[in-house]
């Protein structure tokens, strides 16, 4: 064990002094006076921000350290709170906000491993990298990056000013998680935040306009790399492993490492507390209004995935029952790839490589992800209605003298509508849960609601819980619509009239 | 020129060779029995005939024409030709008169309302029209086959094809189903029949194709073939059709096979099914009391044979057994209620004993 400390400190040693030197820095602007020094990691399970540095530099300096990755902050502390990990490792900027916010956590006088944070680019986008930089020296040399960094210091009190916008112009798409205050978080309703500060107004000087985009930091990178977004701006911390896939611009803002963990003097559960937390959850800064238009997201992206996929389900039936063995080879091979890819994965896929160059709307993602995922899904409620019904049935169309298509479209498929029903239903249900997944590329739904939420409220349960009866109400009432409507459609079938 | 004429047809099953070349002709009026023992292409001929089954080799000429030739509209010659098959395969989301009305309106162009008054003249035909706004699934078997033959005669075929129309029916409803059919073979439809009831095949039929041996192994007139079969399998054929054997023993016995054994032998002779109820129910009570609890040291073999007297419409059941002299329903081993039973369901019995041989006549 102390050789194993021993090592770590050596290594985080060399790490820190190999950045120092390298990059000439004196001070951390985030804490007051004090030097960034390395000190001893705690023990324990480290939870961190998947993709970003602490990751990297753990796994360099602390190989058999045990890592859980989150997709943000609030989830990691939300995993801290409930005993997934012992000590969370972050910023400095973030630990002063979310012990002062959060009960039961605290931060630990561990202050190690300063990181330079820089916005990031597209490498074909040069031209744009020069002028940034030359915003963010002028920023700097004028004091207004400091500025803005004090309008966001007391998180009990923010400075909120406007961000000047631009109408016309080029658009720029600026990538940000829109989970981590101060530096970039939704405030009521509205996406605000240290780095949205000077992003926003170094893109306003250099006459462009901005359209923002969050997602989980992870998906960021990918995201700049394929094109979907212009610039990164969500405290990336400047690596060389980074530097492979995307350009950096220059340095606007230092920051200092350290870990926070469980206070466990310091929790408490109550009637009121929960009052409290719903209220909390709910009403203030109007947090209600992201989970409709979560909500709204969700039924859309079912509504539309529901029609493409039952379109294309029926569309892959004639496919795989036609006499060409192409076709229905690759109507096979189809349902193998769709059924063997985790839906996450295909989401990404369609997000960044089919669509990776088109300016493809957030539906339109969705729709196509959760359509095909469905689609595999209809084709298998159809094939088993389908083999339900009898060979006797073919041959009494056939021997009436029906030819075979014909036949099929005017006996065999209305009996097949009513086969498929069951299953049909059951694949609905799965579609729509797997739209809770959408959150991964931004796409904000119901479950990405409930994030975005917690991120602002630290709160573990009260947005699951919500979001949770929220799905479950809306798979209730589909699930007894279709019930209503099948026994309608069979009272339709029995009706006794001859239509003449 | 025949209505329909089979020429060199050729039919194989994963190398089993149903047909070796058939031929025959099929003359305009003509009701053909079509008759053998199971498994020997009955129902292969009358599918081949509509292209349920694709034949190897061989020409079906119709209307001047081979219905095999690449050039011909295969829907067209099927909507000649109704079928009727034994699981009546009625189209479950329908309505009786929905089965029957759809595929004059899909297939010749006529309208719902012509369709549907044409619909109610069969189903009138065939006794159904009072169930004409029913579902498949709320019918009896027989109701179910009415049905599927209106259905098939609302295509106006040439040609009927009955592929055992009535072997998966209850005995009591068999009845109804045949007066159907005798009335259509009277109204001088043609007709193509698959059955194991010959004296039914014998009633409606004017020519008799008997399969056997990879083809039409005996044909002809039904009166000549039924009284006077001139070939050897046809002989034994019609010879074990008139009567019943069962041998049971203590090793060999079984109820199932005894009681289906009865069952065939009174649907082959159309022999009422009350009648072949009790038949079977006294020979499973001798059974039962001779072989399964030994009323002697050692079980009794039985020898059981069984006719039909048409005349007397009555069933003769003669047991033959060995030993001393032994008259089962005078026993008092005899379990009481068996002897009860059997006394009760029969018409006359009658005992002997000669030589050592046992003889109990039984006459249902
Ligand atoms: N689809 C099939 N595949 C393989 N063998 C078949 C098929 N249909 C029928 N056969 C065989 O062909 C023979 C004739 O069948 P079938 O015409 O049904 O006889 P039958 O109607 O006289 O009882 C039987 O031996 C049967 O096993
Ligand atoms: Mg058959």
């Amino acid at each position: 064990m102390n050789d194993k400390r021993l090592s770590i400190r050596l290594l985080a040693l060399l790490f820190a002094v190999l950045i120092f030197s390298t990059l000439f820095l004196s001070s951390c602007s985030g804490s007051n006076d004090d030097e960034c020094t390395v000190e001893n990691l705690p023990t324990g399970k480290i939870g961190c921000l998947m993709g970003s540095l602490e990751t990297v530099f753990l796994q360099d300096t602390y190989p058999e350290a045990e890592i859980s990755y989150y997709n943000s902050l609030p989830d990691a502390i939300v995993g801290l709170k409930s005993g997934n990990v012992d000590y969370v490792s972050t910023t400095e900027t973030n630990i002063a906000l979310y012990t002062k916010r959060i009960d039961g956590i605290k931060k630990l006088d561990i202050s190690y491993f300063p990181t330079q944070e820089a916005f990031c680019l597209n490498k074909n986008r040069v031209d744009l990298i020069s002028q940034i930089n030359g915003k963010i020296k002028e920023y700097k040399e004028s004091g207004r990056i400091d500025e803005i960094s004090r309008n966001w210091s007391d998180c009990t009190n923010y400075i909120v000013n406007e961000v000047p916008k631009r109408t016309e112009g080029p658009v720029i798409v600026v990538g940000t998680t829109g989970e981590m205050e101060p530096i970039n978080f939704i405030l009521n309703g509205e996406l605000v935040g240290f780095d949205v500060e000077v992003i926003g107004n170094i893109l306003y000087d250099l006459g462009y306009q901005v359209e923002y985009k969050t997602m989980a930091f992870g998906a960021l990178l990918p995201a700049i790399e394929s094109g979907k977004v212009d610039i990164g701006a969500a405290d990336i911390t400047v690596t060389e492993e980074r530097k492979k896939s995307v350009a950096f611009s220059d340095v606007y803002i230092e920051r200092c490492q350290s870990v926070i963990v469980r206070d466990e003097d310091n929790e408490s559960i109550s009637i009121a507390a929960i009052k409290e937390g719903l209220k909390n959850n709910l009403i203030k800064e109007a947090r209600y209004k992201l989970i409709l238009e979560g909500l709204k997201m969700t039924a859309l992206l079912s509504v539309t995935s529901l029609i493409f996929g039952t379109i294309l389900g029926i569309l892959l039936l004639f496919m795989k029952r036609s006499r060409f063995r192409l076709l229905s080879k690759t109507v096979s091979v189809y349902s193998v790839i769709i059924q063997g890819i985790p839906i996450v994965v295909l989401l990404m896929l369609v997000c960044y490589v089919f669509l990776g160059d088109v300016d493809a709307s957030d539906i339109v993602v969705g729709m196509l992800t959760f359509g095909m995922f469905f689609s595999t899904g209809v084709l298998a409620a159809l094939e088993n209605g389908l083999n339900n019904i009898d060979k006797g049935q073919y041959e009494a169309v056939s021997a009436l003298g029906y030819p075979r298509i014909f036949g099929f479209r005017k006996i065999i498929f209305p009996q097949l509508t009513k086969n498929s029903l069951p299953v049909y239903r059951g694949e609905i249900i799965a579609m729509i849960k797997a739209t809770a997944i959408a959150g991964y590329v931004a796409i904000q739904d119901l479950t990405k609601a409930g994030d975005l939420i917690r991120s602002r409220t630290f709160d573990a349960f009260i947005p699951i819980i919500i979001v949770a009866i929220i799905y479950f109400a809306i798979i209730w009432a589909i699930t007894l619509f279709i019930r209503w409507f099948e026994k309608k459609d069979d009272r339709n079938r029995r009706k006794r009239e001859v239509k003449l | 020129m025949s209505m329909i004429e089979i020429k060199g047809l050729k039919k194989q099953f994963d190398g089993f060779e149903v047909f070796k070349g058939v031929n025959a002709n099929i003359e305009k009026g003509d009701v053909i029995a079509v008759i053998g023992p199971s498994g020997t292409g009955k129902s292969t001929l009358l599918r081949c005939l509509n292209f349920l089954e694709k034949a190897d080799e061989g020409e079906i000429w119709m209307d001047g024409k081979n219905i095999f030739d690449s050039s011909v509209d295969r829907a067209k010659i099927c909507q000649k030709m109704g079928m009727v098959f034994q699981s009546f395969n009625l189209f479950p989301n329908l309505m009786v008169v929905e089965n029957v009305m759809q595929a004059p309106i899909d297939l010749l162009g006529i309208s719902r309302k012509e369709a549907y008054e044409h619909a109610m003249v069969l189903l009138e035909e065939v006794g159904m029209s009072n169930k004409a706004l029913s579902f498949p699934d709320e019918l009896s078997g027989g109701q179910k086959q009415r049905v599927a033959i209106a259905r098939a005669l609302a295509m106006k075929p040439e040609i009927l094809l009955l592929d055992e129309p009535t072997s998966a029916l209850d005995p009591m409803m068999v009845g109804e189903v045949k007066n159907v059919i005798a009335r259509l073979a009277d109204s001088g439809l043609t007709m193509m029949i698959v059955t194991h009831e010959m004296s039914f095949a014998r009633e409606i039929s004017n020519r008799t194709f008997y399969l056997d041996e990879g083809g039409i192994y005996e044909e002809g007139p039904t009166e000549e073939v039924f009284t006077n079969p001139k070939k050897p399998k046809t002989k034994a054929f019609f010879s074990k059709t008139k009567e019943y054997h069962y041998k049971a023993s203590d090793v060999s016995f079984s109820f199932k096979t005894m009681s289906n054994g009865i069952t065939v032998f009174g649907i082959t002779n159309s022999i009422d099914a009350k009648l072949v109820n009790r038949a079977s129910l006294i020979c499973e009570e001798l059974c039962i009391n001779c072989i399964l609890s030994h009323i002697e040291v050692n079980p009794i073999e039985l020898e059981i044979h069984m006719a039909y007297l048409e005349n007397e419409k009555a069933l003769r059941i003669s047991v033959e057994y060995n030993g001393n002299e032994n008259n089962l329903l005078e026993n008092p081993k005899v379990d009481e209620i068996s002897v009860k039973i059997i006394k009760e369901t029969s018409r006359e019995y009658s005992f002997s004993f000669a030589d050592g041989k046992n003889v109990l006549t039984i006459l249902v």
